[in-house]
């Protein structure tokens, strides 16, 4: 419990010297200052507000008050000053802790000053600050000067925003719940709730599930993983292909290296010399050339011959002689043999064989030998020189007689080129041999050979360099890949432990929402129990007809008839009080508050039969809080003062306030 | 009750706090889930969370998250 033990104030209006000291009682500490309307009720509550937090709160809320705000000095002491003279107004405010027993004063202080105008002035903005608190220190048995001062006031005593639950004037209730009560019982439930804390912590969450969906752009996903080690497999395919193609253009230069070499080593045993061949070749056209030539010679030089002699033959001799020889052969063969007629061809058949026509008959061994003397004496034209086993009997001679010179010059030319062709022939006819033996043909092929195995060599070097660079790019490409599966790989383990944070930070994200509508939910059903359980314990007459207490979705709070109707707006100023009361209650346990009650007119507006149910209310609600009343002599009847003091316990404190002048005098009533 | 008191009370609210919920995947450990938690709250209210102070609270569950036993 937070109890204002005592209240100074000095100059403040019409209090210009006064000191209230009330109940130090941590239990039923009850309070009561009379007064007439217009003596200083208000302006006491507002004495207390102001020195709390600057504001009068009746001033605040009656417009018709805002002339005298300047004038918190007393009027009497303010016209009494002179130019330059100044006072300070202050109200000092004394609290007990009940559970620490620890001590505050609270004291706020205006110095108003009369210019050289007349005007009084004072500086209106020193009620925006804090007031000055003290705290007793019990070491040093001395006050200490506290550095928050109004942490200290809205930890101690009431939140600011709180404080129209805890000081409120009876006469005004209404408008309680009619002035953003909603906005307000929100705000408190969240407040009490810490519920800025869970959202920030949601909050936080967020930027992390954002800073790890970053983080798990940036890996490589395992789709992406699947298709890099098919991109991989596709790679080792191609190289392993690459690779069988190489070793299959290797084995095919080794097998062309191989024929190649084959080819040479026969060419070099052929003993092959292209050059060689060549001047055979030219050689045995030379040689033939010639033989053909001398052919050609012979054969013209034999015309010549026969062109000269063939002639003198028909013409001359060669007739009759034939005829004789005829004549002879018939005879010779007793007419058997009949001689063929003498004909040119005959002739030239003669000189070609260059015999006798006779020579069948001539022949040494002929039976037909014996006329041949015959024929030789017969014809007498030829010489003796015949020669019967030659056949050349008679040619010469004949020759001889028609140029026998000339005949034997073209014979014997003949006979030179007959042994010029016979060299010649046989010339060629070794060159033929030597040619024959060097196999032109096999040479061609082998050269062939050379040409296309030393082709089909540089087209496989090639092909081994082209796949050789398709390897190592291949390898290359592979390497990459490798790299990149590998820290696909890590990026999964990553990607799985990105994963489960996720998971464990998204849980956490449900709990915390889960966890804030809880709070919510917890807070608000506090609240409606407890006030509704205050509000029942005091409204005994009307509990029967009350349902629930129920702040519905719009946290508007509202109290439930048992046909469900909303009864808020049909309560009495009496049965309002006592609701805001059981709110305020309620409000005070769950934030955990040890706030006085200071009402001003707790009763004034309540009709008299109910005044008495409503002050008998105040122990349930007392129980744990000072009450400070603030009232006039009509409400305070004798039946009131009868239940307060035995709320007190019979410690009730009294005091009256009565005018005097511009001033009030206090009388304690013991 | 000031706010210092309010926190202590919210950090007593989260550590009853039945998380035994539908919403929560099967797969997750509760009892991690709620040191997880606590710690989150209980750097807020140390600390005050996100904003500038977000490096330290990414640290902070990181350290959570590299804890054994976690």
């Amino acid at each position: 419990m937070i109890i204002f033990e005592r209240i100074k104030l000095n100059n403040f209006r019409r209090y210009v010297d006064c000191e209230f000291n009330f109940s130090n009682d941590y239990k039923n500490n009850v309070n009561v200052i009379l007064a007439r309307n217009g003596t200083g009720k208000s302006t006491l509550f507002d004495a207390i507000t102001w020195c709390l937090f600057g504001e009068e709160d009746h001033l605040q809320i009656d417009s018709k008050y805002k002339e005298d705000s300047e004038t918190i000095l007393n009027s009497e002491i303010g016209f009494n000053l002179t130019q330059g003279d100044s006072i300070d107004v202050s109200v000092e405010l004394s609290v007990t802790d009940s559970n620490t027993n620890n001590k505050y004063l609270i004291k706020r202080v205006s110095r108003f000053t009369i210019f050289n105008d007349g005007r009084l002035l004072y500086n209106k903005e020193e009620n925006r600050i804090a007031p000055e608190v003290l705290s007793f220190d019990t070491k040093y048995n001395d006050w200490r000067k506290e550095d928050k001062p109004t942490l200290i006031i809205e930890n101690l005593i009431v939140p600011k925003d709180l404080r129209h639950f805890f000081f409120f004037d009876g006469e005004r209730l209404g408008k309680h719940f009619e002035e953003n009560s909603s906005d307000f019982i929100k705000k408190k439930v969240e407040q009490v709730s810490r519920l800025g804390r869970i959202d920030n912590s949601i909050n936080s969450i967020n930027l992390y599930l954002h800073s790890l969906n970053s983080k798990q752009k940036s890996l490589v996903s395992d789709k992406n993983l699947k298709r890099k080690i098919d991109e991989r497999d596709i790679l080792l395919e191609k190289q392993q292909k690459y690779q069988e193609d190489l070793n299959l253009t290797l084995n095919l230069q080794k097998e062309a290296n191989k024929n190649l070499d084959k080819c040479r080593k026969e060419v070099e045993e052929i003993g092959f010399n292209h050059n060689n061949v060549s001047v055979l070749n030219r050689s045995l056209s030379i040689t033939c050339k010639r033989v053909d030539d001398i052919k050609q010679e012979i054969e013209k030089l034999e015309d010549e011959f026969n062109e000269k002699i063939s002639d003198y033959f028909l013409k001359n001799i060669f007739s009759s002689i034939i005829e004789k020889s005829n004549d002879i052969i018939y005879k010779a063969t007793e007419n058997k043999e009949i001689p063929p007629p003498i004909t040119r061809d005959y002739i030239d058949k003669i000189l070609e064989r260059k015999e006798c026509i006779c020579g069948a008959c001539l022949d040494k061994d002929s039976k037909y030998r014996h006329n041949l003397e015959k024929f030789k004496e017969e014809t007498e034209l030829i010489n003796t020189s015949i020669d019967f086993n030659k056949g050349q009997f008679y040619f010469e001679k004949q020759i001889d007689l028609i140029s026998k010179k000339e005949y034997l010059n073209i014979k014997n030319k003949i006979k030179f080129k007959k042994d010029e062709l016979k060299e010649e022939e046989e010339k060629r006819e070794e060159l033929n041999i030597k040619l024959g033996s060097l196999n032109i043909e096999r040479i061609k092929f082998l050269q062939g050979q050379l040409e296309q195995l030393t082709s089909a060599l540089d087209n496989l070097k090639r092909k081994e360099i082209n796949l050789l660079r398709d390897i190592e790019d291949i390898g290359v490409e592979l390497k990459r890949c490798e790299n990149e599966i590998k820290k696909g790989e890590k990026d999964n383990e990553r990607l799985n432990s990105l994963n489960n944070k996720k998971a464990y930070i998204e849980n956490a994200k449900k709990v915390f929402t889960n966890f804030r509508k809880y709070l919510i939910m917890k807070n608000l059903q506090n609240l409606k129990q407890n006030t509704e359980l205050y509000l029942k314990e005091i409204l005994t007459e009307k509990k029967d007809e009350i349902s629930e207490i129920v702040i519905d979705n719009d946290y508007n709070l509202k109290i439930m008839s048992i046909y469900n109707k909303d009864l808020t707006r049909t309560l009495s100023k009496g049965e309002s009080q006592i609701f805001v009361m059981s709110f305020a209650a309620a409000l005070r346990d769950l934030m955990n508050l040890k706030t006085p009650f200071l009402i001003d007119t707790p009763l004034g507006r309540i009709d008299n039969e109910y005044r008495l149910e409503v002050t008998k209310s105040f122990p349930k609600i007392l129980e744990n809080s000072q009450f400070i009343l603030l009232v006039t002599s009509s409400e305070y009847t004798g039946d009131v003062k009868e239940i307060l003091k035995k709320i007190s316990n019979n410690k009730l404190v009294e005091y009256e306030v009565m005018k005097e002048g511009n001033k009030n005098k206090l009388i304690k009533n013991e | 009750m000031n706010n210092s008191e309010l926190d202590d009370k919210l950090l007593f609210e989260l550590e009853n706090f039945d998380i035994n919920d539908d919403d929560i995947d099967s797969e997750i450990d509760l009892n991690h889930l709620k040191r997880l938690t606590k710690k989150i709250l209980n750097n807020e209210i140390t600390y005050g969370g996100g904003g500038d102070n977000y490096d330290r609270y990414e640290k902070m569950l990181e350290e959570v998250f590299e804890d054994d036993n976690f």
